[in-house]
């Protein structure tokens, strides 16, 4: 999961080479939600630990 | 705005981006030199400074724009709040700790205070955009394209060898949250 964040992150840099804002924007957003959705499994999972 | 105060916001803009980018090879240094394999949250931690420095480079490439910060914004948020947490994990006399230190600080109290400062920057750039003056024509990228190609590659090479480190380690599922290792081949 975390390595399709930095490809996103990197496929978003790789686009404004060719000054494709609305790609770029995409990615971006895509990296975003990948990052909070990997930290909310992270303080998900790591709660239920300490509850169970 | 005067134009050379814009010029000057745009160099400090490439500036912001070449010390995130230092920041990213400094925590490549620890992982390689020290054989350290990264947490999930130092990841992140790295991913949310290549977000800063996304923002940061499309204020080179489009223009200043008070979007551009705002995308900045997000990615200090996500870098605050996963280094926040790192601290939190081992503040407890005891518990540990993970990785390298630089001046007896650890990395991610260094990523929580560079973020942190990033915010305070960013707020600083919004407030200079918000002086300027909409009849004077931008220079924009066209000014420094050289130095936006030199720092887009830099970050895009930083960004695509933390995508083959953390395959390496994690593969396409999550990360385990104390690593050991490579497991997983390239090819």
């Amino acid at each position: 999961m975390m390595a399709l964040l930095f490809l996103a992150l990197s496929a978003g840099l790789f686009s404004l080479l060719f000054k494709k804002r609305t790609i770029a924007l995409t990615f971006f957003s895509l990296s975003v939600a990948l990052g909070l959705l990997i930290l909310w499994h992270h303080f998900h999972f790591n709660s239920l630990k300490i509850i169970l | 705005m005067s134009i050379s105060t814009e010029k000057k916001c745009l160099l400090a803009n490439a500036l912001g981006a070449f010390a995130l980018a230092m920041i990213l090879i400094v925590a490549f240094f620890f992982q390689f030199s020290d054989k350290e394999v990264p947490c999930p949250l130092c990841l992140l931690q790295r991913a949310g400074f290549l977000l800063m420095g996304f923002a940061l480079i499309m204020n080179l490439r489009f223009g200043l724009k008070a979007s551009h910060y705002m995308l900045g914004f997000l990615g200090a948020i996500l870098t605050i709040l996963s280094s926040l947490r790192q601290i939190l994990l081992h503040i407890i006399p005891g518990t540990g700790t993970y990785g390298g230190a630089i001046f007896s600080w650890h990395l991610y109290t260094w990523s929580f205070i560079a973020s942190f400062g990033f915010l305070c920057a960013t707020c600083v750039g919004l407030w200079c955009q918000s002086q300027l003056n909409r009849s004077t024509k931008a220079p924009s990228a066209t000014t420094y394209k050289p130095l936006f190609y030199v720092l887009l590659f830099l970050l895009l090479a930083i960004s695509l060898t933390n995508t083959v480190s953390t395959y390496m380690e994690c593969g396409l599922n999550y990360c385990p949250s104390n690593p050991s290792g490579y497991p997983h081949k390239l090819l």
